[in-house]
């Protein structure tokens, strides 16, 4: 190991005095230039031949690479030999540059060589032997093949790289922006109140939407009609989703509009719903019955609230967390619109009971002719959906 | 040091304006290291952070420092400056093109005693890419900075690593993770067009020629082969 590292220097210090003497021979070389008065002019085809024996130098020091970085090898002196005698017959610029650059390739491999030699002469290929005897585990792929063990390497040099693991954020990654909430006015927190109003057109709501808040009326209707009378909190809350409190209070509002249910208000403004039998399409015709549609005001907040207000599992309509099967009601609903007997009785009932509920509440206009057209096509709207539903 | 509210007075803002942004960087910064595994955050993006609002100048070189000094006392981290460096074979063409503002990033080390580090901070979860990321080094280190794609798959092979293999039980895609090394610039690649056609070279990246990590990798290579020798 000593006798071979002094070989080595030896070596080193041999190559940088052969370059420091080619840079002497080159300052010569330029004072011979200038004291010669007529230099002999080079014919193009030794040019030429100049450039191209540099290329192949050059073309060689890439290719015996290897050869040029192992210590013990004597093709650096060749190739150095060789530039000696090539630079003699240099005179032009461009074979000057062709000579710089292939001195800087050999210059290169020389500086890659000595740092290389830093390490005390180990190898890729003796660490990476090292580091199989001393890491290395059997292959569970393959057992012919070797590896590494690398948790116990990793945890045996992290202390090098000081590895900082950063933050991770709900919000997301890095790119998305956080959408800044506008700020508006400070609501006014008030409990959910009704008040009734007439709009000007219904909208056909999407067959996909009617679908599903179809099957919601159903459920709605089915808890209504087992329990009577249902306070309207406990009927439309979803604890868990604002929005499917949103969708409840939605099939109310077709429930109310198709007059099979009725919110009632007592004295502790405290709002109930019930069941009722749709009229008939002649009570319609014959203006005995009249439908009602309802406002409700309803954000997060008043849903926060609503949640105060309603005993834990007191909620009546059930978490949608996917399409449940309902029990048809069917065979009943239809003994009851078959059953003449009730709907003689039910639209003078309910008129006069609507009456006076709205006489109570609030003051309603006089019906005029409009009115008598948006009842018009209101019942051809209903007749419509109804036609649909079946 | 300086008074803040006295150095920041001089751009016009208010100490709450300075610590506003002090506060953004340091979000980025923590933030930004996550996501990229590590990879080395840009200077421009830092500076976009303050100039998108306010536009005196030197004003980002000021929060970037105040962002420093506050990862340092309360995190415990160092915010490392890296420039960046240039394949050799193209360092001499570019560097009068190079910007200087383009080449500057950011790293977060942490600054605890390595026993300390090593005793309480090393994450038992990613020690496997701690391992690779240093023999990877090693390896280019030892062929003197500088190695052939074909060599360093070579000796990739030696040990189990296979550019062809779907999925190694550790460390997963070879090539995305030796990527990775790329990305968090501990590696460089380099094509070089030769007389036998193109090469692909991997270099030492500036985070691997970091003083540190530099004179560590001596230890711990010479460390490994003595070992070795001795048994």
């Amino acid at each position: 190991m000593g006798g071979k590292r002094v070989t080595n220097k030896r070596q080193r210090d041999a190559a940088a005095d052969q370059l420091r003497t080619v840079k002497r021979e080159r300052v010569a070389a330029a004072e011979g230039a200038d004291e010669a008065e007529s230099p002999q002019k080079q014919d193009p085809a030794s040019r030429r031949f100049i450039r191209s024996e540099f290329f192949k130098l050059k073309t060689l020091i890439s290719e015996k690479k290897d050869d040029l970085m192992n210590t013990d090898s004597d093709k650096f002196d060749s190739i150095l030999n060789e530039f000696h005698k090539l630079h003699d017959q240099v005179q032009k610029p461009r074979e000057q540059v062709a000579d710089a650059e292939a001195l800087l390739e050999l210059t290169n491999s020389l500086v890659m060589s000595v740092r290389s030699m830093v390490n005390d002469n180990i190898t890729p290929a003796e660490f990476v032997g090292c580091l199989i005897k001393e890491y290395g585990q059997p292959s569970i792929q393959d057992p012919e093949c070797n590896s590494i063990d690398w948790k116990k390497l990793g945890l045996a040099v992290s202390p090098m790289f000081m590895k900082v693991q950063g933050c991770c954020t709900m919000l997301g990654p890095m790119e998305r922006e956080l959408k800044q909430r506008k700020i508006g006015v400070q609501r006014q927190r008030t409990k959910p109140t009704s008040e009734r109003a007439r709009p000007q057109e219904v909208v056909q709501p999407q067959e996909k939407e009617r679908s599903d808040t179809d099957q919601n009326m159903k459920v709605m209707f089915d808890i209504l009609a087992k329990m009577r009378r249902v306070q309207l909190e406990c009927l439309i809350l979803n604890r868990t989703s604002f929005a499917q409190t949103v969708e409840n209070l939605f099939s109310l509002s077709f429930l109310v509009k198709d007059g099979r249910a009725q919110i009632t208000v007592d004295e502790n403004r405290i709002h109930y719903v019930l069941p009722r039998n749709a009229p008939s399409g002649d009570s319609l015709r014959a203006k005995e019955a009249t439908f009602t549609h309802f406002m409700f005001r309803l954000d997060f907040q008043d849903w926060k609230l609503m949640k105060d207000m309603v005993p834990e599992g007191k909620e009546l309509m059930p978490h949608r967390t996917q399409f449940c099967t309902v029990v048809g009601s069917q065979p009943q609903m239809g003994s009851d619109d078959g059953s003449p007997h009730p709907l003689t009785v039910t639209p003078i009932r309910k008129f006069s009971r609507n009456r006076g509920l709205v006489v109570q509440e609030e003051g309603v206009v006089e019906e005029s002719p409009e009115c008598d057209d948006e009842k018009s096509s209101r019942a051809a709207a209903i007749r419509t959906c109804k036609r649909k539903l079946t | 040091m300086a008074d803040p509210a006295n150095d920041f007075a001089h751009f016009g803002i208010s100490v709450m304006e300075k610590d506003k942004l002090v506060g953004e960087v340091v979000r980025f910064m923590l933030f930004k290291t996550h996501q990229n595994s590590g990879c080395p955050v840009k200077r421009e993006e830092l500076t976009q952070l303050v100039t998108k609002t306010y536009h005196q100048r030197n004003l980002p070189a000021y929060v970037i420092n105040e962002a420093k000094n506050k990862l340092s006392s309360i995190f415990g981290y160092e915010m490392r400056e890296l420039q960046r460096i240039l394949p050799s074979s193209k360092s001499n063409a570019r560097f009068s093109q190079s910007n200087v503002a383009d080449s500057k990033s950011y790293i977060l080390v942490s600054q605890l005693e390595p026993q300390v580090y090593e005793k309480y901070v090393v994450d038992v979860n990613a020690a496997h890419l701690s391992g690779f990321t240093f023999v990877i080094i090693s390896i280019v280190y030892l062929a003197g900075g500088k190695i052939t794609e074909e060599v360093l798959w070579s000796q990739m092979r030696r040990m189990g690593l296979s550019e062809d293999e779907g999925k190694h039980p550790v460390l997963g895609n070879i090539k995305q993770t030796l990527e990775l090394l790329v990305l968090q610039r501990y590696l460089q690649k380099d094509k070089v067009n030769g007389p036998e056609g193109t090469t692909i070279y991997y270099e030492l990246a500036e985070r691997a020629l970091d003083e540190p990590i530099n004179k560590k990798i001596k230890e711990y290579v010479a460390q490994i082969v003595k070992k070795d020798n001795i048994s």
